[in-house]
């Protein structure tokens, strides 16, 4: 069922359109991310959403009711900042209370929500300590408590890990997202990190300028591009050109049936893990141009009669430039876009 | 590395012994009866000075309350009056901004001499010459400026982050300006604080023209002493003057730590 609703919603700073009718919705329980390049506008929808900034227009609905009008502090919304924004003059007992004291709770029913959430978050024994105090990992988790704290209906995330280094920001993901699991909490993580998004969310929506170019799970959105915007987006793509006649696309390299569509100009995206290269024995048809060594894999750039193609490979062999090799495509999830 | 410290260490210690060496000049004048020149030390030694502050017929230290109390409140009102139009500026964008700030630093900038006497024949039509409230706000022209300026630029410095952050967790607007915004702000209140009230309590020219002559404070007192040529009765004056304003920041300073418990650092 879906919970939070966006309809139309746009915003424009000046005269440039940051956000241009955003739709989709999210259902409860749900992990949703918002992945797009920087400056697309994620950090201004989530804003909007939790009351921050007034949309130019659209609506807004949680359970099928508007919550446009609803003020900031009482829309059920809570964001956790990309630097956390702890308060500095509080001390980790305190910023993970603060919503609770704001609310008028008694002391006992606040102690018993802090000890909760330091349970929660694995900070017993920290209630003391100031933020200036803390690594980048703790803050996050302080944060993230101080947010849950007040139990929000829907948690929005604006890039939560981008501001940690890369181990930490692993476990920092798996914790994450293990407590939105273990909370059902209606989530939206922001992100400009596709293998983030990928992992950690039911669905992903791809922001790109401003626009929603495609809602889908992680398998949906690497595995079936809408269009050549969002499948660059998910990494580095090739791209043969070739047309369609009669339900076969001809390309440089051969021929596919292709029966459901139109005669036409196309383009065959074919994803660098799905290009085999292998050793030569007398018939190689590619050249070996560039090769970068990344342990657990290798990036090659191959050259096939004009078409340069880029090829990912497991490093159980390995290539030297220059070497002529024998290249195989698997085309099984061969996708085509028009012209 | 070391002897950088070294030379940091002497260059610290002759500027205190600079800015504090005026301060033994005057203990040492306020206990003397004459000193005169090549004498490197007086030879006459006396309590004029103190007596003369102590003596109930002097009633000084009935005027060193006064002045307290009205810089105290002088200090209270321009932060009060400042904090609104500081947020404004260095948080919001909006038409005639530059024009609005240059206006509030005029005071600073066209010499109060010139805006004082239009002032005081307004007060005294609207009877407030000669009375408290006509000198407390008499003293509000010198010192917002100074107030708003450097709340201007804390204002700026914070931005609207932490406010939006508090806002999210669910408080309402008065709940953020007192739980979040006055904690952060605290080291600017220190320094603008102290600030306000040294000129307030500095005061001669406006005090002395609008209190025409019937309200009393510590520096219209102390004026005349310099004038005269009574150091010793100047000098002790002086003395009381700056552990006023000593006392003054410490005080603020302790309440506002103590309170709102905020780091080391200052706005000055
Ligand atoms: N308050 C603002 N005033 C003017 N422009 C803004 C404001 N906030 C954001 N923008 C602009 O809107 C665009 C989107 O910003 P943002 O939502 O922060 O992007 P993201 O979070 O995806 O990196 C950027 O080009 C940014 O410069
Ligand atoms: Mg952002």
């Amino acid at each position: 069922m879906n919970e939070l609703q966006l309809i139309n919603i746009s915003k424009h700073f000046d005269q440039k359109i940051v956000l241009n009718e955003i739709n989709f919705s999210v259902r409860k329980g749900e992990l949703v991310s918002l992945l797009g390049p920087s400056g697309c506008g994620k950090t201004t929808l989530l804003k909007i959403i939790a009351g921050l900034l007034p949309p130019d227009g659209g609506q807004l609905l949680f359970d099928g009711n508007s919550i446009l009008n609803i003020p900031v502090e009482r829309r059920g919304t809570v964001m956790v900042f990309q630097d956390y924004l702890l308060f500095p003059h509080l001390n980790v007992w305190n910023n993970i209370g603060f919503g609770l004291r704001m609310a008028g709770k008694g002391r006992e029913e606040q102690a018993k929500k802090i000890n909760e959430m330091l349970e929660l978050v694995e900070l017993h024994g920290f209630e003391k300590k100031y933020p200036r105090e803390l690594s980048g990992g703790q803050k996050q988790r302080v944060a993230l408590a101080r947010a849950l704290a007040i139990e929000p209906k829907v948690l929005l995330l604006d890039e939560p890990f981008s501001n940690l280094d890369a181990r930490l920001r692993e476990s920092m993901r798996d914790f994450v997202c293990g407590l939105q699991k273990k909370l059902k909490i209606t989530t939206i993580l922001v992100t400009h990190d596709k293998e983030e998004a990928l992992l950690s969310s039911d669905r992903i929506v791809l922001l790109l300028d401003g626009k929603v170019q495609q809602i889908g799970t992680p398998e949906e959105i690497y595995l079936m591009p809408k269009n050549r915007e969002a499948a660059n987006f998910l990494g580095k793509k090739n791209y043969l050109k070739g047309r369609i006649e009669k339900g076969i696309f001809y390309y440089s390299g051969g021929e596919l049936k292709s029966e459901e569509r139109a005669d036409g100009t196309y383009w065959m995206m074919i994803r660098p893990e799905e290009i085999k290269l292998k050793k030569d024995k007398g018939n190689a048809s590619a050249i070996i141009v560039d090769m970068r060594f990344a342990g657990d894999r290798i990036y090659y750039k191959v050259k096939l009669g004009e078409e340069m193609l880029e090829c990912l490979m497991l490093p159980d062999t390995i290539f030297s430039i220059g070497e002529a090799v024998n290249l195989s495509m698997d085309l099984q999830n061969i996708i085509l876009f028009p012209e | 590395m070391r002897e950088r410290k070294w030379v940091q260490e002497i260059l610290l210690y002759s500027i205190v012994f600079l800015l504090t060496l005026p301060i033994f000049i005057l203990l040492i004048w306020s206990f003397t009866k004459t000193w005169p020149w090549p004498d490197l030390i007086p030879k006459d030694v006396g309590l004029r000075g103190w007596r003369y502050i102590i003596d109930p017929h002097t009633k000084i230290l009935k005027i060193l309350c006064f002045s307290f109390f009205l810089s105290l409140a002088v200090t209270f009102v321009t932060l009060l009056v400042s904090l609104p139009a500081a947020k404004a500026i260095g948080q919001h964008n909006f038409k005639g901004k530059k024009a609005i700030q240059i206006f509030i630093l005029s005071p600073i900038i066209v010499p109060p001499l010139a805006v004082a006497m239009g002032i005081h024949v307004k007060f005294i039509q609207m009877g407030l010459a000669d009375t408290f409230w006509g000198i407390l706000l008499v003293h509000l022209i010198p010192c917002i400026p100074y107030a708003v300026r450097i709340l201007t630029n804390v204002y700026e410095a914070l931005g609207t982050r932490m406010e939006q952050q508090a806002r999210i967790l669910g408080a309402n607007r008065l709940q953020t300006q007192f739980h979040v915004m006055l904690p952060l702000l605290a080291p600017g209140l220190v320094s603008a604080g102290s600030l306000v009230f040294i000129i307030s309590f500095s005061q001669y020219f406006l005090t002395y023209l609008v209190g025409g002559g019937k309200i009393i404070t510590l520096s219209m007192v102390l004026f005349p002493f310099i004038e005269s040529g009574d150091r010793a009765i100047a000098s002790a004056l002086s003395l009381i003057f700056i552990a006023i304003t000593l006392i003054f920041f410490l005080l603020i300073n302790k309440i506002l730590r103590t309170h709102l418990n905020t780091q080391d650092y200052f706005y000055l």
